[in-house]
């Protein structure tokens, strides 16, 4: 337990403010870098900006005690809103690592404060969430079924209004529905009335036509999809339409992809795959992704944190300090044990029932 | 060998719906023929397309067919319309729904057939009852399709729409419009099938001219080949306009794996 813990944290990947001396010194720190000496690498620009702070906060992992993200300040100042961050992350291409200058600063960095959310006539699905997410973070919500991970998307998404409480995008209150945030939802939701083609060039609308064309062919190609470009979606598998939905949600460059159990449908096999393909584009383009799923390993394999939400609020907040690519060793273990612990752990409220009949969708 | 009886079952595949028809009227003129049939009850086929080569040469076939086409297609296209434009109002707009619906089946609930008398009355014997009556039956069928198409439309895929940024207008054309239009095209065909019966009800019932008055006056003169002519005619337009509808299926829902050919990519596995 302890050692795992140990070599989770050598592994932890580099995050520095300053892109002038980022790319030199993390090229070094993925090379073979300890902590300690990227910690040492860290100039007085980042301590300026605030980098030690949330980086040290970032190193640790919170304590189930410190759950609801209480110690987060709810609303980031806009100076390091402002910041340029750089990350760098190993990029496998043809099995070499290398690295690559990962451009963060185009996602969108959520605030979200003492949500609520209540349905005609229900008891509250979330009640008083606090939850920020920076830009390009890539953060998985998990949950018992019918936790309301899924309604704290579709609050984010700006498809539903919250009861309470404020969303902050880049430090703005949310308005409704943005066209540079995309969802991909559980089903594809393909139009099966328009072409494979056809249906990515939705999520161009607003483009000519001949540039949402081109635009739609590159964004197959990204997903390996180039070559049915012309056919309906009924003859696709359940993969590949969801590749193409990943086409249709990536063609307008958003800025955070809200993901509601894409993979959930999905065999395990496809599955990982699309993890992979889902994992390189996000890499690649720099956006924000809050993923929700129930697949706990999904969860620890893509997302740099693990929210578990519990009785409509934040009950872990766990910082997944592994390198990427992700492979399933014993840090790997580690923290996929640790977030299942939290969320089998019965809870006071349900303590009365028999363990038999609970179901965890984990 | 396999592949020798696979081409001839392709072969034989468009024989195969003939089959059953072509040995019924064979086995009808055999009947006829040999006598078996009275020819005061049913004349044999060939009496029968005597009868259609003599009324051919006479102008008159042509004529009542061209009269009962326009009333069929003038009270289709009135008729369907206007049931149209209402299912797609109602489903649409709560408000329109809640102010026609209700209305609209209690009028549908009455057989259209019994106001002939009502019909006669006010338009006389002349086109304008014919229309008017194939209109109303018409116009139910495709304004429940309507609106039930309009109502089954995935509310995920608007959903997505709406994520998407596509506004009201684009919404409509490109998501539910579409999505509906597998229930409106079984009310056209449904439609298509009552544009008919209506018709010759109609025509039989009170008429100058058109298929029906054709049969009703050939009954008066007992001319029962040129009375079973105009049944078979009907039977001939029915199938035609059902022809019609499945092309049209062909080509608006080509997407849907029922009705399509699959695309030059077919699937692979």
């Amino acid at each position: 337990m302890a050692s795992a813990f140990r070599q989770a944290k050598r592994e932890f990947p580099v995050r520095v403010i300053d892109g002038s001396l980022a790319e030199q010194s993390w090229s070094d720190a993925e090379t073979g870098g300890t902590p300690d000496d990227a910690g040492q690498e860290r100039t007085g620009d980042d301590i300026r900006s605030g980098a030690t702070t949330d980086g040290a906060h970032r190193d640790a992992i919170q304590p189930d005690a410190e759950a609801g993200g209480a110690n987060r300040d709810a609303v980031r100042s806009d100076a390091e809103a402002d910041a340029i961050h750089h990350a760098v992350r190993p990029d496998t291409t043809d099995g070499a690592i290398r690295a690559a200058v990962r451009p963060v600063a185009r996602g969108i960095a959520l605030d979200l404060h003492r949500i609520e959310k209540r349905f005609a006539g229900g008891p509250a699905v979330l009640n008083g969430l606090d939850l920020s997410v920076r830009a390009g973070e890539f953060v998985a919500v998990v949950g018992r079924s019918g936790c309301g991970k899924s309604t704290l998307l579709r609050l984010i998404a700006g498809l539903e209004a919250p009861s309470g409480g404020v969303i902050l995008r880049d430090g703005r209150p949310a308005a409704g529905l943005d066209p540079s945030i995309r969802v991909m939802f559980q089903d594809s939701r393909l139009l099966p009335w328009q072409t494979v083609e056809q249906n990515v060039m939705l999520g161009a609308h607003g483009l000519g036509r001949k540039e949402a064309a081109a635009k739609a062919r590159e964004a197959l190609r990204l997903v390996g999809l180039e070559e049915r470009a012309r056919d309906w979606p009924s003859v696709l598998s359940g993969g590949q339409k969801q590749r193409v939905a990943l086409a249709r949600a990536l063609i307008g460059n958003p800025r955070l992809l809200l993901l509601d159990e894409p993979l959930g449908a999905l065999d395990a096999l496809t599955r990982i795959g699309m993890q992979r393909l889902i994992e390189r584009l996000w890499l690649r383009q720099g956006f924000t992704a809050l993923l929700v799923t129930h697949d706990v390993s999904e969860a620890v394999a893509l997302a740099d944190r693990v929210i578990l939400i519990e009785r409509g609020a934040v009950a872990l907040d766990l910082a997944v300090t592994l390198a990427r690519p992700r492979v399933k060793d014993a840090g790997f273990a580690h923290f996929e044990k640790r977030i299942l612990d939290r969320v089998l752990e019965p809870d006071d409220r349900e303590a009365g029932e028999p363990p038999a009949e609970w179901t965890y969708e984990i | 060998m396999r592949g020798a009886s696979a081409t001839f079952r392709r072969r034989l595949d468009p024989v195969l719906p003939w089959i059953v028809p072509v040995s019924a009227i064979a086995v009808w003129q055999l009947l006829g023929g040999l006598g078996l049939l009275s020819n005061r009850i049913m004349p044999t086929p060939v009496q029968v397309a005597d009868a259609a080569v003599r009324l051919t040469l006479s102008g008159e076939l042509l004529h009542s067919l061209a009269v009962s086409t326009w009333r069929a297609a003038t009270g289709f296209l009135i008729g369907g319309s206007i049931g149209f434009l209402f299912g797609l109002m109602n489903g649409v707009v709560r408000l329109a729904e809640r102010l026609t619906d209700s209305s609209i089946q209690m009028i549908r609930n009455v057989p259209h057939l019994a106001m002939i008398p009502l019909v006669i009355v006010w338009f006389g014997i002349g086109d304008g009852g014919k229309v008017f009556l194939v209109a109303l039956g018409v116009l139910f069928p495709i304004y429940l399709n309507t609106l039930h198409g309009i109502r089954s439309v995935d509310p995920g895929l608007i959903e997505m729409g709406r994520v998407y940024g596509l506004g009201r207008g684009q919404l409509y054309r490109r998501v539910i419009l579409p999505g509906a239009m597998p229930s409106i095209l079984v009310g056209l065909r449904y439609a298509l099938g009552i544009m008919w019966l209506t018709l010759i009800v109609a025509e039989t019932i009170s008429s100058r001219d058109g298929i029906g008055y054709l049969a009703m006056n050939a009954r008066e003169f007992f001319q029962l080949d040129v009375v079973v002519l105009c049944i078979l005619l009907y039977a001939l337009l029915g199938k035609l306009s059902d022809l019609m509808a499945k092309r049209l299926e062909r080509s608006w829902l080509k997407w849907h794996p029922h009705f399509g050919r699959p695309s030059a990519n077919s699937p692979s596995a």
